[in-house]
């Protein structure tokens, strides 16, 4: 599953850490003083390290919570994210991730009580409700076997309904998520791009069926589910693509019982784009011509205003409006 | 062995490069050099470095000169013997951690090339380490080597080999030039598999990331600033990527005479458009 395992030294005896090597005993495990002398240094290849990444476990310092960026969320509800984790089991070809670090290992922070203990002092400095995102830098559920993220975070929001954790994937590994009583602040929200553009970009990325399959279990055993529409890229028929994908999905969904439903499009900022591009010089998706709003980058269209205005208009005949919103 | 496309390989001593000479069918290039400098037909070059890591590091410095104009990157390995407190003489290791015995300064060969090879850590060393204090393995140039070579190529494609000379039970003392090359032999298959598999992803890597003949021609008719290469060198890739085929002939080229006419009408080709 990892080609290594790195470990701070200091995290070699930690319960939580102890647990994850003895599951992998056959996989060279290195110590290191600092994630940051093997993660994201200078002279490496994202790419060839995506062929098998290994696994680096490490202690967050510093701000472990942060404020979200603007237009990120559902509501305006003051909101946050976290990651327990930097970088994806997946290789979505579209991913800014690929862009924002120059190592495709997986960095798991192994100190969820120091998140924990954060996450709490904002609920508690906050009069209003709260939202936390979980999913920003990884996919939350992609490694749940080996990271235990549910069964530690879900608790934890159990004990605070004020603040809602939304948990951004593409994984199916809903196994934990099963396992536990489902809580009304707990929102997993799974992303899905058309069959056509999964079927090019989402590598290694579960089926469009296993996922549909995955939220609708979830959502019949009581877990509050949304749906990412994300990124659109328009691929010619992406009115009729996008259309097949709604039809497929809320044949198996209730609608009207999704916690939220978004749409966004392929945008990042310029110097994640300016790496990709050398990254991936062959990838006819990075050779289109982009437009620079204020150095974020986006693909320039001049279709793009009347195809999403369609694809809205086909989702809210499964939809409720007031449960969708448009990703900034 | 298949198809090999160009690594270099660097050995401190000339008994550790001995059975790599044969194995590798290495001819010795006649060359005004400081060091002992082989190729092989398919491109593979050897040079024998010298002890210790100033040494290792200004072989890698000269290799990499000799070979700075060449259009494709190459990989890099150092292959040698070290000491190790409890791994049996003759156990070849990969190494995946190489520390500074001086500074503590640590580096890491990328895990993605170790494909279930054994690996180590290895902590490079100014004088023979006799007492093995730590469970790493311990050398003389692997350091200088991994330090300077990742200056020059990403760091996937840099990689060392140790093969263990001595240990608690076998003093350094008991190194013959006998015993190295039986262990160098007893190794060969190893560094072979290791030196096909760097050069597969060579492969891979230059083809995606090196330019060709065609643009090397472009660029050495054309007359351009630097800038004007970059901006060509873009479109260049924008142009293939979005799977367009024969530059020359589809925009023939031979009859531009200047490199901005050129990206005029390639600037046509590469309008907004879907993927």
């Amino acid at each position: 599953m990892f080609s290594a395992i790195y470990v701070e030294s200091n995290l070699k005896q930690q319960p939580r850490v102890e647990q994850i090597l003895s599951r992998f005993s056959e996989t060279p495990v290195i110590e290191c003083e600092r994630y940051t002398e093997v993660f994201n240094k200078k002279a490496q290849n994202f790419r060839l390290q995506k062929s098998a990444p290994a696994l680096i476990i490490a202690e967050k310092f510093g701000h472990k919570v942060l404020a979200s960026p603007g237009g990120y969320g559902f509501d305006d509800s003051q909101s946050f994210y976290f990651s327990h984790m930097l970088n994806c089991v997946y290789d979505c070809r579209y991913c800014f991730l690929q862009g924002m670090y120059s190592s495709a290992n997986y960095v798991m922070f192994a100190n969820y009580e120091d998140f924990a203990a954060e996450i709490v002092e904002k609920i508690e400095a906050s009069n209003s409700p709260t939202v936390f995102y979980s999913g920003y830098d990884c996919d939350s559920l992609a490694l749940e076997p080996v990271s235990g993220f549910v069964d530690f975070f879900i608790p934890l929001f159990k004990r605070y309904p004020q603040a809602t954790l939304e948990i951004r994937t593409k994984s199916t590994q809903i196994r934990s998520l099963s396992n536990l009583e489902p809580i009304s602040n707990c929102v997993i929200a799974m992303s899905f791009t058309s069959e056509k553009a999964s079927e090019k970009w989402e590598h290694k990325v579960p089926s469009i069926d296993k996922r549909i399959q995955a939220l609708r279990k979830l959502q019949a055993q009581g877990w509050p589910v949304a749906i990412r529409f994300e990124p659109i890229i328009n691929q010619g028929d992406v009115v009729e693509d996008y259309k097949n994908l709604f039809a497929k999905i809320f044949a198996e969904l209730d609608g009207n019982k999704l916690h939220s439903v978004s749409t966004g499009q392929f945008r990042m900022p310029q110097n994640y784009h300016k790496k990709i591009v050398s990254l991936y010089p062959d990838e006819p998706l990075f050779a289109l011509e982009v437009k620079n709003d204020d150095g974020m980058i986006s693909l320039r269209s001049d279709e793009q205003a009347d195809y999403l205005k369609a694809i809205e208009a086909d989702l809210f005949s499964y939809i409720d409006k007031q449960r969708y919103y448009r990703c900034a | 062995m298949k198809d090999l496309k160009p690594v270099n390989i660097l050995v401190a001593h000339t008994l550790e490069a001995k059975p790599l000479i044969a194995y590798l069918d290495l001819k010795k290039l006649q060359l005004d050099s400081p060091f002992a400098h082989y190729e092989n037909s398919q491109g593979l070059h050897l040079v024998i470095s010298g002890m210790g890591k100033l040494a290792m590091t200004a072989a890698v410095a000269y290799l990499a000169a000799l070979q700075s104009n060449d259009n494709e990157l190459r990989a890099w390995v150092n292959v040698g013997i070290a000491g190790h407190g409890d791994q049996a003489l003759g156990t070849g290791l990969l190494v995946n951690k190489i520390t500074d015995g001086n500074t503590q300064a640590a580096l890491y060969p990328p895990a993605c090339m170790f494909r279930g090879m054994a690996t180590t850590a290895l902590i490079t060393v100014d004088k023979p380490e006799l007492n093995y204090p730590t469970d790493a393995a311990y050398d003389m140039e692997a350091y200088g080597f991994y330090h300077c070579a990742n200056r020059f190529v990403t760091a996937e494609l840099v990689q060392v080999f140790k093969i263990i000379s001595d240990n608690r039970k076998s003093s350094i003392d008991n190194i013959t030039p006998a015993a190295i090359n039986t262990w160098i032999q007893s190794n060969l298959q190893m560094i072979g598999e290791l030196i096909e598999h760097l050069s597969e992803e060579l492969k891979r890597y230059n083809e995606v990331y090196a330019f060709g003949d065609e643009y090397q021609q472009i660029v050495a008719t054309m007359r351009m600033s630097k800038t004007l290469k970059s901006q060509f060198s873009k479109a260049y890739r924008r142009y293939y990527a979005l799977g367009n085929k024969d530059l020359t002939a589809s925009l023939d080229v031979e009859n531009i005479s200047n490199i901005r006419e050129l990206l005029a009408k390639m600037n046509v080709v590469l309008k907004p458009g879907e993927v």
